[in-house]
C-alpha cells in the first residue's frame, strides 16, 4: 500500500502540471475528490490494526497534503499566466506624446539672450513701444533730413510740430538706451528686450512688427574688445559655442565706430546684428562727458536669430497664430 | 550700388579675384551684397570656324556644319540657324560645358550625330533675344576660349550697400582709393583732368549765374562748351555706363552719367541756347510753380524744392532732375556744364516733397564737397575733349559761392584710439593708416593732428579715427576681452519676472503662447463688435486691416480661431494702448493677458485659469453681466475688485459662431495684466499644513429650480460647516422645464481627528436640508465613503 501511494501522489502530480484552468478541477476530483484512490484508502483506514492504521494513515494524509500542495500551486501558476496574457501588449506600437502648452520661438530666444546677459549682471530696461520722435532718432544722433533715416521706415502715430509731440511706432529698442541714460548715471548694464515696427511691406524675409533686444554698457574704459567679448559670448549661448563671429565695418549714426556682426551658422555667413561703440555725441545728448565714459551698444533681431537657429523660412510665421508651428517649440 | 569688377581694375592695380575682392571689401570698407558674373558663364565655349555646310538628310530646317576647333580637330555639329555661312567665326559648346541652360551633350538628332551646338547670344547670356548664332569678329582666333573674343570678358558685378555716411561710395574713385588703402597701394585719382580752353571764348561772357540762396546752395560753378556734335557715345563709354545699370543717350549725358559713377559728383548739362536770357538763377520754387522734368511728367512744384531757372521759369530741379525744356537735343550747340554744391537737407526735403529720388538726389542728400565740384567740372571738360574734338570749350567756369570750408583739425592721442578699440595702436601705426586714406597726420610723440580729406566730411572727432583705424588694421585684430568692472546685482525687473511666471503657468496649462499683430482695422473691428479710437490711428497705415493700435488682444486672438479645425488653448501676452491720458502726448501702454480656448469644458476652464491666476487679488469677484446688445458674446463674466474692472471672460454667441467661422463655444478672456500687478501681492508659494487625518466624500445630487445660481449653492455648502473642505460640481444634467440636475461631491475632514460616523451623518442632513429649504431642492440620491 504503501507503494500504491508513492505512485498516487507521482501520478497526481504528473497530471496536475499537465492541466489546464478548465481540467484542474477534474484532477482535482480525480485523485482527492469522494471517489479518488486516495479517498478510498483513508476510508478504509479504519478496518487496518492499529499501528498499521496510524502509520497508513500519516501515508495517506501526507499524500493528500502533497496532491493538494501541488493543484494549488498549479491554479496559481495559471491565474498569473491568465493574468499575463490579458496584460499582454503590442509593444511596437509608437507611444503618445501628451499635449503640452508651448511658448513662442520668440520668448524662448529672448530668455535665452536675457539669461547670457543678466548673468554678465545687464539689467533689464523697458520702454514705450509708442515713442517721442525725439527719442527714436534725434537723441540717437538720426537727424532730421539725414538719408540715415531711410534704414528706418516709420509708422507715424501723430504729427505734432516737433519732435517731442510727434510720436512714431518705435523702428528700434535703442530709445530704450536713450531713456535709461537720461534717468540714470553710469556705469550702465542694460538690456531692453521688446517690440519693435517698421512700415515695410511684408513678406517671407520683411515683418513689419518684430522683435529686437537692445544692448547698452557704459563705464570707464569700454572698448572693442569688450564689445566683441559679449557678443561672442551671447553668440554662444543661444546658438551653440564654436560657431565663428566676425565683425565687418559699418554705419550706424548713433555708434562709432560701427560694425556688422555676422555669424557663420550651418555652413553659411549670416547677418545677424548691428553694434559699435556708442557715438560720444549720443553720450552728450543724454548729458554724460564722452571724456570720462565710454560705451558699447548693440541691437539684436530676436526673429532674425529664431530664424537661424531654427531654420524657419518665413519670418511671418511668427506672428501667424498657427498650431503647426506653434507646436513645433 | 553696382560697381563693376574691371572697371575697379581699371582704376586699383590688384590681382584678387571678384569673390576675394568682396571679402576685402566686406571685411574693410562695406557690404557687399551680391556678387555676380555679368553676362553668362562660357565654360567649355570655344571659337570654332565654319568650314563646310551640308543638308542634313532627313530633316530640311536642320543643317551638318563642319567645324574647325583648331590643332587640326574638325566637328561636326547640327545647326538650325538660317544665318550660318562658310567662314564665319562662331562660338560653339563642345559636349561638356556648361551654359546658362544647363550642360550640352552629345545628341542624335534625327538620325545623326551631334557633337555639340553654335551659340547664340542668348544661350551666351549676353543677349537679350536671339537673331540666330553669334557670329565673332574675324579675328577670334579658333580653338581659344571664346571669352578672349567676346569684350564683357569675364566681368562680375559687386553690389556694394550704402552708407548713408559715406557719398564718396557712391562713386568708383570712392570704392578704388579704399581698395588701394586696404592693399597699402599708393594711388591718385587716375582719370585724365587736362583740357584746352578755347582762348577767344569766355564763360562769363556766355552766362551769368545769380545764386539767390547761398545756404541751399553753397557752390555753383558753370561753363560753356560751344560747337557741339550730339551723337552716340564710343562704345567703352556705353559698356561703362551699362555694367553701372545707367542706360547710355547721347555723348553729354554719358558724358554727365560717367562723371557721376567716376567722381560720385553730379553733372548736369543744359543745351545753353535754350536758357532763356543767358542767365541761370538758383532760388526756391514758388508755391505751384509747374515743371515738365525730364521724366516727361509735369510737377507742382512747393517752395521747398529748389530749383535751377532761368529768367523766365525753372529749367531743373536743382541736385535732383533736370527739365525737358532745357535737355540736350540732336540740334543742340552748345551747352552749359553745371556742377554745384547744395544743402544736403535741401535736396532731401525736396526729393521727398515731390516722390523723386534720383541717381543725382541721392548723392547730395549725403553731403558733397565743392572740392569734388571743381574735380568733376574738370573731367566733364577732359571727356567733352576726349569725345567730341571739335568742341570749343570756353575759358574760364563762372563760380558763385564761399570757398570749401576747411576740414576740422582733429586733435587727439594714440592712447585714447587704442582706448577706444581695446588694443595695442601707436601713434605710427595711426599716421601710416590714415595716410592710405589722404588723411594728412602730424604726429608729436602720441598726441596727433590729423586733418581729413575734403571728401570726408563724415570724419569730425576721435571716434571717427578710432573707426578708420580700426576697419584698416582689420577687425578680427582685436581680441575680445570681458570688460573688467565692480560686481553689481542688477535690479529686478518685476514686470519682466511676473510675465515670465504667467507664460510658465499657461504653459504648464497646456497652452501655446500665439503673439499677433498689434494692429486692427475696421472690417474684423465691426466683426467682432469693437469700437476703433482715430486717436489710435495710423498715420501710415500699411493695410485697411491695419489701421489702428489695438487696445485688447482678445480681438486678434479670435482671428486665429477662424477656421479652426483642431481643438485651441492659446494665449498672448502683449502691450495694449489707450489714447493718451490729459496732457501726455504718447499712448498709454499696459500689458495684457488673453487666452482663447475651444472645445469640451472651454468656458469652465477660461474660468479656472482666470481663478488661479487672480488668486490673491483683494475682494475679487466674478460677477455675471448681460451679454452686448448684438448678442456676440455670451455668458460674460466682469473680473472686478473693488471698483475695478480687472478682466471679462466671454463667449462667442451662436450668431456670432456663424459670422466670425470660429468654433462653436469659442471663449476668450482677457486680464488687465499692469492692473493685476499693482493688484495683487507678489505670487509666492507658502506651505500650508495639510491634515493627517483621513477624508470623506459626500456624493450629493440634487434637483434644482433653474433660477438657481450654482456659484451661490457651492458657496453656501462651503460655508456650511468647518468640516466641508472643499465642494466639486461632478456633473450638471438638463432636466425638463429648465430644472437642472447636480451632482455635488464635498470633502469632509477634520485637521484634528478621524470623522465619526455621526459627524458625517449630521453634515451630510445639514447640506441636504440647506439644499432642501434655502435652494428648494430635490435630493435625488445622497451617500458618504
Amino acid at each position: 500500500m504503501e507503494d500504491e501511494i508513492k505512485s498516487i501522489v507521482q501520478e497526481a502530480k504528473a497530471a496536475i502540471a499537465q492541466s489546464d484552468a478548465v481540467s484542474l478541477s477534474v484532477t482535482a476530483a480525480k485523485f482527492i475528490g469522494r471517489k479518488a484512490r486516495l479517498t478510498q484508502i483513508l476510508r478504509s483506514i479504519k478496518e487496518f490494526s492499529a499501528p498499521e492504521r496510524q502509520k497508513a494513515g500519516s501515508l495517506a494524509n501526507r499524500a493528500r497534503g502533497e496532491i493538494e500542495a501541488a493543484l494549488l500551486q498549479r491554479k496559481q501558476e495559471l491565474a498569473t499566466s491568465a493574468q499575463r496574457s490579458t496584460m499582454k501588449r503590442d509593444t511596437t506600437l509608437p507611444g503618445i506624446t501628451p499635449e503640452i502648452g508651448h511658448l513662442s520661438p520668440v520668448t524662448i530666444v529672448t530668455n535665452q539672450l536675457i539669461g547670457a546677459l543678466t548673468e554678465l549682471g545687464f539689467e533689464i530696461a523697458h520702454g514705450p513701444e509708442a515713442e517721442l520722435e525725439a527719442y527714436n532718432f534725434d537723441y540717437l544722433n538720426i537727424m532730421p533730413n539725414h538719408p540715415a533715416r531711410d534704414e528706418w521706415d516709420t509708422f507715424w502715430l501723430r504729427q505734432g510740430k516737433d519732435n517731442k509731440t510727434s510720436v512714431l511706432l518705435r523702428t528700434h529698442t535703442s530709445p530704450v538706451q536713450i531713456r535709461y541714460m537720461l534717468a540714470h548715471k553710469p556705469p550702465l548694464r542694460i538690456i531692453a528686450p521688446g517690440r519693435t515696427f517698421r512700415y515695410e511691406a511684408e513678406d517671407a524675409t520683411h515683418a513689419s512688427v518684430f522683435s529686437q533686444m537692445e544692448g547698452l554698457m557704459v563705464d570707464k574704459g569700454i572698448s572693442v574688445a569688450h564689445l566683441k567679448a559679449v557678443i561672442v559670448h551671447f553668440v554662444d549661448r543661444v546658438l551653440g559655442e564654436g560657431n565663428q563671429v566676425r565683425f565687418r565695418p559699418s554705419f550706424f549714426p548713433f555708434t562709432e565706430p560701427s560694425f556688422e556682426v555676422d555669424v557663420r551658422f550651418r555652413d553659411k555667413w549670416l547677418e545677424l546684428m548691428g553694434c559699435g561703440m556708442v557715438h560720444p555725441q549720443v553720450l552728450r545728448n543724454v548729458g554724460i562727458d564722452p571724456e570720462e565714459y565710454s560705451g558699447f551698444a548693440f541691437g539684436v533681431g530676436i526673429e532674425r536669430l529664431a530664424l537661424l537657429k531654427y531654420g524657419i523660412n518665413d519670418v511671418r510665421l511668427f506672428l501667424g497664430g498657427d498650431m503647426r508651428f506653434v507646436k513645433q517649440f | 550700388m553696382k560697381f563693376s569688377y574691371s572697371w575697379l581694375k581699371e582704376l586699383v592695380d590688384f590681382h584678387e579675384s571678384p569673390e576675394e575682392l568682396a571679402d576685402l571689401i566686406n571685411l574693410h570698407i562695406t557690404e557687399v551684397e551680391s556678387v555676380t558674373a555679368q553676362a553668362g558663364t562660357y565654360n567649355g565655349v570655344i571659337v570654332a570656324e565654319v568650314l563646310e555646310i551640308r543638308a542634313h538628310p532627313n530633316a530640311d530646317k536642320l543643317k551638318l556644319v563642319m567645324l574647325d576647333v583648331g590643332l587640326g580637330k574638325r566637328v561636326e555639329v547640327i545647326c538650325g540657324a538660317t544665318n550660318v555661312e562658310v567662314g564665319q567665326k562662331v562660338p560653339l559648346a563642345m559636349s561638356g560645358a556648361k551654359l546658362l541652360g544647363g550642360m550640352v551633350k552629345k545628341a542624335m538628332i534625327r538620325g545623326v550625330e551631334s557633337d555639340g551646338m553654335i551659340c547664340s547670344g542668348q544661350e551666351l547670356g549676353i543677349e537679350a533675344r536671339s537673331g540666330g548664332i553669334l557670329v565673332l569678329p574675324k579675328t577670334a582666333s579658333v580653338g581659344r576660349a571664346v571669352n578672349e573674343a567676346l569684350d564683357a570678358s569675364s566681368d562680375a558685378v559687386l553690389d556694394l550697400k550704402i552708407l548713408s555716411n559715406r557719398p564718396d561710395y557712391l562713386s568708383y574713385v570712392g570704392i578704388a582709393r579704399e581698395i588701394a588703402a586696404v592693399l597699402d597701394k599708393a594711388w591718385s585719382i587716375p582719370m585724365p583732368m587736362k583740357f584746352r580752353e578755347e582762348p577767344k571764348l569766355t564763360t562769363a561772357q556766355q552766362i551769368k549765374i545769380q545764386v539767390k540762396d547761398a545756404q541751399r546752395c553753397p557752390f555753383y560753378m558753370a561753363r560753356w562748351v560751344g560747337h557741339i556734335e550730339v551723337e552716340e557715345s564710343p562704345r567703352w563709354v556705353k559698356d561703362k555706363l551699362a555694367s553701372s545699370g545707367i542706360r547710355p543717350i547721347n555723348n553729354l549725358v554719358d558724358i554727365s552719367n560717367l562723371v557721376m559713377l567716376e567722381l560720385g559728383q553730379p553733372v548736369h548739362i543744359f543745351d545753353a541756347d535754350k536758357i532763356q536770357g543767358q542767365k541761370i538763377v538758383v532760388r526756391q520754387a514758388e508755391p505751384n510753380e509747374g515743371f515738365l522734368a525730364l521724366d516727361s511728367q509735369l510737377r507742382q512744384l512747393t517752395p521747398e524744392v529748389l530749383v535751377i531757372a532761368d529768367e523766365s521759369s525753372p529749367i531743373a530741379l536743382a541736385g535732383i532732375m533736370g527739365g525737358e525744356r532745357s535737355a540736350v537735343s540732336d540740334l543742340t550747340k552748345t551747352v552749359v556744364i553745371e556742377v554745384a554744391t547744395f544743402d544736403p537737407a535741401t535736396i532731401r526735403r525736396g526729393s521727398k516733397s515731390i516722390g523723386l529720388a534720383t541717381d543725382a538726389s541721392l548723392r547730395f542728400e549725403r553731403g558733397l564737397s565743392p572740392y569734388l565740384a571743381r574735380l568733376a567740372m574738370n573731367r566733364a571738360a577732359a571727356l567733352i575733349e576726349e569725345l567730341l574734338p571739335r568742341a570749343q570749350i570756353a575759358r574760364g567756369a563762372v563760380e558763385v559761392g564761399s570757398k570749401p570750408a576747411k576740414p576740422p583739425t582733429i586733435a587727439c592721442s594714440s592712447q585714447e584710439i587704442a582706448g577706444t578699440l581695446g588694443d595695442k595702436v601707436t601713434a605710427a601705426q595711426i599716421k601710416a593708416i590714415l595716410g592710405r586714406l589722404d588723411f594728412t597726420v602730424r604726429a608729436l610723440g602720441r598726441q596727433l593732428k590729423i586733418v581729413p580729406p575734403p571728401f570726408r566730411q563724415d570724419i569730425k572727432e576721435a571716434a571717427d579715427i578710432a573707426e578708420e583705424v580700426v576697419r584698416l588694421k582689420g577687425i578680427d585684430t582685436i581680441k575680445p576681452a570681458m570688460p573688467v568692472v565692480a560686481m553689481q546685482p542688477p535690479a529686478v525687473n518685476n514686470e519682466a519676472r511676473e510675465i515670465d511666471l504667467l507664460k510658465d503657468v499657461l504653459v504648464r496649462y497646456g497652452f501655446s503662447e500665439t503673439p499677433s499683430h498689434c494692429f486692427i482695422g475696421q472690417a474684423w473691428a465691426d466683426a467682432v463688435g469693437l469700437k476703433l479710437d482715430d486717436e489710435l490711428k495710423l498715420i501710415n497705415p500699411l493695410h485697411s486691416h491695419w489701421t489702428h493700435l489695438t487696445s485688447q488682444l482678445w480681438p486678434n486672438l479670435l482671428k486665429f480661431a477662424v477656421g479652426a479645425t483642431v481643438p485651441l488653448k492659446i494665449f498672448e501676452i502683449n502691450t495694449v494702448f489707450a489714447p493718451p491720458a490729459g496732457k501726455e502726448v504718447l499712448p498709454k501702454e499696459t500689458k495684457s493677458l488673453a487666452w482663447l480656448i475651444t472645445g469640451q469644458d472651454a468656458y469652465l476652464l477660461a474660468r479656472g485659469i482666470a481663478e488661479d491666476i487672480v488668486a490673491g487679488v483683494p475682494a475679487v469677484k466674478f460677477v455675471p453681466v448681460p451679454g452686448s446688445a448684438t448678442d456676440k458674446f455670451i455668458n460674460v463674466l466682469r473680473i472686478l475688485s473693488k471698483q475695478h474692472v480687472v478682466g471679462s471672460i466671454e463667449e462667442v454667441g451662436p450668431t456670432a459662431v456663424e459670422q466670425l467661422d470660429v468654433p462653436a463655444g469659442t471663449v476668450w478672456a482677457e486680464i488687465d495684466l499692469s492692473m493685476l500687478l499693482n493688484l495683487r501681492p507678489e505670487r509666492t508659494s507658502r506651505f500650508r499644513p495639510f491634515s493627517l487625518f483621513p477624508s470623506s466624500q459626500l456624493d450629493i445630487s440634487v434637483e434644482l429650480p433653474g433660477s438657481v445660481a450654482g456659484g451661490d449653492l457651492v458657496a453656501d455648502i462651503e460655508e456650511s460647516s468647518s468640516l466641508v473642505k472643499n465642494v466639486k460640481v461632478f456633473d450638471v444634467y438638463e432636466l425638463a422645464e429648465g430644472r437642472r440636475s447636480l451632482g455635488l461631491r464635498v470633502t469632509l475632514q477634520s485637521d484634528e481627528r478621524t470623522l465619526k460616523e455621526g459627524e458625517i451623518k449630521t453634515t451630510e442632513s445639514k447640506i441636504t436640508n440647506l439644499l432642501t429649504t434655502k435652494y428648494r431642492g430635490k435630493i435625488r440620491g445622497s451617500g458618504s465613503k
